[in-house]
């Protein structure tokens, strides 16, 4: 223990610490603003009618036109001051703040990127990063270090090497490795591709590829690691998130991987990249030329801080487990599939009526998600339990409004996974109005069967 | 979309790049001749916008011609024997108007003329405020007005009164020069309109055909992708608004029979049946490449081994089979043959599903307009 604690406490080059935060600053500024270009911020928080925020953050609230964009232009600026190492802790910490403020909006923008976004910011908050190659030591030349503990860079390489070795293990299901699902179903439909293309189609090439993803995220943080793999390890990761960012639309973060993922080379490598950067660059000499006013001192830590990352990692080491409480396959009741790093796992589709029944005069009459939703939440909402349960209390509430007293409201579902065929999803009996969401199991999904086929339910 | 074709140029260099990779990593040397099986987009673009977009625009546009020349005649000499020709030539036109209906992506997206051609229900206090103008009444004063006094629906309730004779309907036209004028105005401003979306496909004009086959990518701005979009809609449109609605499926009940499209016609099952018709025509591309082969190429297959293709194609017959299995017009079949109206309500939501879970999910396009990331 005590030979732990001094391996995660001795001092290492904090160079990979403030050039990360330089590369993870500057990325981030860019997804914002090609998030803001793209007119997603309309699309996404302004144009829905309706949201679908996370079970006990029902308070976060969208806040409209001009609140959203000021979010956005504060998440932006946030990202740019962290980059630049100016008020550090504020810039973070609002970053964060912001962040995750926004992806708790809505389940239907989920995305595990998203999710490593705001947990590497929240560990960033905990770190010095801004204590060397910043503007923060030009306002403040004390604050300059040349080293820090390992565990401030160690947390970062722990909890990338968790959204790897996690997206890995969860490749290890039957579909995945044996029937090469649901890449089978994606790669053909990039046939269009140059030279690659025409390969896509071979099923073979699916399995080569299902099984490389697998082992690939299994194996490459060790990979990362060990000095003596490290370079052919990152060769692959270049290769691999270059491949999704072709065969896939995932946005900015294979960029996000492949810039992070550098944080494991040595701190001479970070050291060339920084006097690199100089090179180029002149004016930003100053960043490192400034002698600090007083004695160099090493990094003061609170214990409460190693506690805090202890319960952290616990739950991150967890959390992708939970599912194994609830009954049914995964993939069809999506309990527990969030926050798991289960990434690109499935294809799912679905289409849902929602029956709506006045039980005082008897009188009855369908909702459907098109006249509510945009056609991602739709989309989104028509596929995941949780989602459904929380549109029928809208709808309930919409049929309140018309003078439905206690409107019995219930749910005609069909769902497809990886290409079964759309099959009954839910129960058609149930009445969702008064079901109440918790993290108990839903009885009321419909176990998925390999037999069922597309039939009408009577109502 | 100029960014996004600066970004497929991005991704087709690193794509022959990484490839040369890929190669070396799986060590394939051997793909000579499998160009033959290839399934292309654009050939299967350029079937339907050619043998079916295309032809289809083109008939809409001569039915609009002689609808408006059937406005002039009765305009010229009114008399029960010219309204029943006018009326004919006004089915004519509405039909085939339901056969490029469901099209919502090129001319008719970028000069938004849609709603201008067939926005219903429509707006006879506006119909009648337009008429009673002091205005010259013409074309021009057409254009001006909003899209719920004019198009299909709005010739429709000049010339059709299912409640009254047509002699009602004669008196009507002849009491007023106002309202004939408004008449041939509507019937002239229809033909311009349709007149543009055939002249915006037409090779030898706009050429919309050449844009619709060579953007034959799977992104959300691609024919292929907004093609399947334009299918969905409006089969969710024809389960929801022209048989649902109707049905009472949004009224808790209530049956709404004036809110059925066509009524005053009497033709709102007719236009259904053309909608569902022009839906599977493109889905099967007719005797040519569609969807139905795409689906084929991707080997597209449920748990039982059955080919999707032939099960969407299945509920297309049924969807139709169905409507057509109603004997009378919609108006009286909600009351008389409610079983039989619920059952096409009921054979189109499967159609939907199939369409918009399966077929979707199975040919990996986005159910979306809007691009955005996934993972």
């Amino acid at each position: 223990m005590r030979k732990v604690i001094s391996h995660i406490t001795s001092p290492v080059s904090i160079a990979p610490l403030v050039v990360f935060r330089v590369l993870f600053g500057l990325i981030m500024f860019m997804s914002i603003v090609r998030f803001v270009i793209n007119g997603w911020v309309y699309d996404q928080y302004i144009a829905p009618k309706f949201f679908f925020p996370y079970f006990g953050f029902e308070w976060i609230k969208p806040l409209g036109e001009n609140g959203m964009y000021a979010l956005f232009a504060l998440m932006g600026l946030s990202a740019l001051m962290v980059m630049l190492g100016c008020f550090y802790r504020i810039f973070i910490i609002l970053f964060f703040l912001s962040f995750t403020y926004v992806e708790l909006i809505d389940k239907t923008n989920y995305l595990n990127h998203y999710y490593f976004v705001s947990i590497i910011s929240f560990l960033l908050i905990l770190v010095p990063a801004h204590r060397y190659f910043s503007l923060d030591i030009l306002r403040k030349p004390s604050l300059k270090l040349l080293e820090v503990p390992a565990w401030t860079i160690g947390i970062i390489k722990c909890q990338l090497g968790i959204v790897y070795f996690y997206a890995g293990l969860a490749k290890l299901n039957s579909e995945w490795l044996f029937e090469a699902l649901p890449l089978k179903i994606w790669l053909p439909a990039n046939e269009g591709l140059p030279v690659i293309g025409p390969m896509l189609k071979y099923t073979w090439v699916a399995f080569a590829l299902s099984w490389f993803g697998a082992v690939y995220d299994s194996f490459i943080p060790f990979l990362l690691v060990y000095r003596k793999t490290r370079l052919f390890a990152y060769a692959l990761v270049v290769f691999f998130h270059l491949m999704t960012w072709l065969l896939f639309p995932i946005g900015m973060f294979p960029f996000i991987m492949i810039l992070s993922t550098l944080i494991f080379f040595s701190s001479e490598f970070h050291k060339s990249i920084i006097t690199g950067l100089i090179r180029v660059f002149k004016f930003l000499k100053v960043f490192i030329q400034i002698k600090p006013a007083s004695q160099l001192t090493g990094y003061t830590y609170n214990r409460v801080l190693i506690y805090l990352l202890c319960i952290h990692f616990a739950i991150q080491l967890l959390m992708p487990f939970r599912y194994t409480l609830y009954p049914g396959k995964l993939f069809w009741t999506e309990e527990g599939y969030r926050f798991s790093w289960r990434v690109m796992l499935m294809e799912k589709a679905g289409y849902i009526t929602f029956h709506i029944e006045d039980p005082g005069t008897g009188r009855k009459g369908e909702a459907y998600a098109r006249d509510y939703l945009t056609p991602n939440q739709e989309k989104m909402m028509s596929t995941q339990p949780d989602m459904i349960l929380q549109f029928a209390h809208f709808l309930k509430k919409e049929y309140q409004r018309k003078g439905v007293k206690n409107p019995v409201v219930r749910a005609e579902a069909y769902v497809t996974l990886n290409g079964s065929g759309s099959r009954p999803f839910l129960d058609p009996a149930v009445n969702l109005a008064i079901e109440k969401e918790s993290f108990r199991h839903k009885r009321w999904i419909l176990p998925f069967k390999e037999d069922n086929i597309l039939s009408k339910n009577s109502y | 979309m100029k960014v996004k074709k600066d970004h497929f140029r991005i991704k087709s260099v690193l794509c022959q790049v990484l490839s040369a990779a890929v190669l070396l990593t799986i060590g394939c040397s051997d793909d000579s001749g499998s160009e033959s099986d290839d399934f292309d987009r654009s050939v299967m673009l350029d079937n339907i916008g050619k043998n079916i977009i295309l032809p289809n625009y083109q008939d809409f546009h001569q039915a609009t011609l002689l609808l408006r020349d059937a406005a002039t005649d009765f305009a010229d000499s009114p008399s029960s024997q010219n309204l029943l020709e006018l009326q004919a030539k006004w089915q004519t036109a509405a039909s085939s108007w339901k056969s490029v209906e469901m099209i919502d992506l090129g001319p008719i997206d970028q000069l938004a003329l849609k709603t201008s051609i067939d926005n219903w229900p429509t707006n006879t206090i506006a119909i009648e405020d337009a008429i009673a103008t002091d205005e010259v009444i013409n074309e021009d004063f057409v254009k001006s007005l909003g899209s719920s006094s004019k198009g299909l629906p709005a010739i429709e309730y000049l010339i059709f009164d299912p409640e009254a004779e047509n002699q009602v309907v004669l008196n009507e036209l002849t009491g007023s020069t106002n309202r004939l004028l408004y008449l041939q105005a509507l019937c002239q401003n229809l033909s311009s309109l349709a007149g543009q979306l055939s002249n915006g496909w037409d090779p030898a004009d706009g050429n919309y055909l050449n844009t619709f086959v060579q953007t034959d990518g799977k992104d959300v701005g691609s024919s292929i992708n907004m093609l399947a979009n334009n299918i969905i809609f409006l089969t969710e449109i024809v389960k929801n608004d022209k048989l649902g609605v109707p049905l009472g499926k949004k009224s808790l009940g209530e049956l709404l029979p004036k809110d059925a499209e066509a009524w005053r016609s009497q033709l709102s099952l007719a236009f259904i049946l053309e909608n569902l018709r022009t839906l599977k025509d493109i889905y099967t591309g007719l005797n040519g490449a569609g969807f139905d082969d795409y689906l084929d190429h991707v080997d597209a297959k449920d748990l039982q081994g059955e080919a999707l293709s032939q099960i969407i194609e299945a509920q297309f017959d049924s969807s139709i089979e169905a409507a057509e299995a109603i004997s009378m017009p919609l108006v009286d079949a909600l009351t008389l043959e409610k079983d039989k109206v619920e059952q096409a309500f009921d054979e189109t939501q499967l159609l939907v599903v199939l369409l918009k879970a399966d077929m979707m999910s199975s040919l990996g396009l986005l159910v979306t307009f809007s691009d955005n990331d996934g993972d």
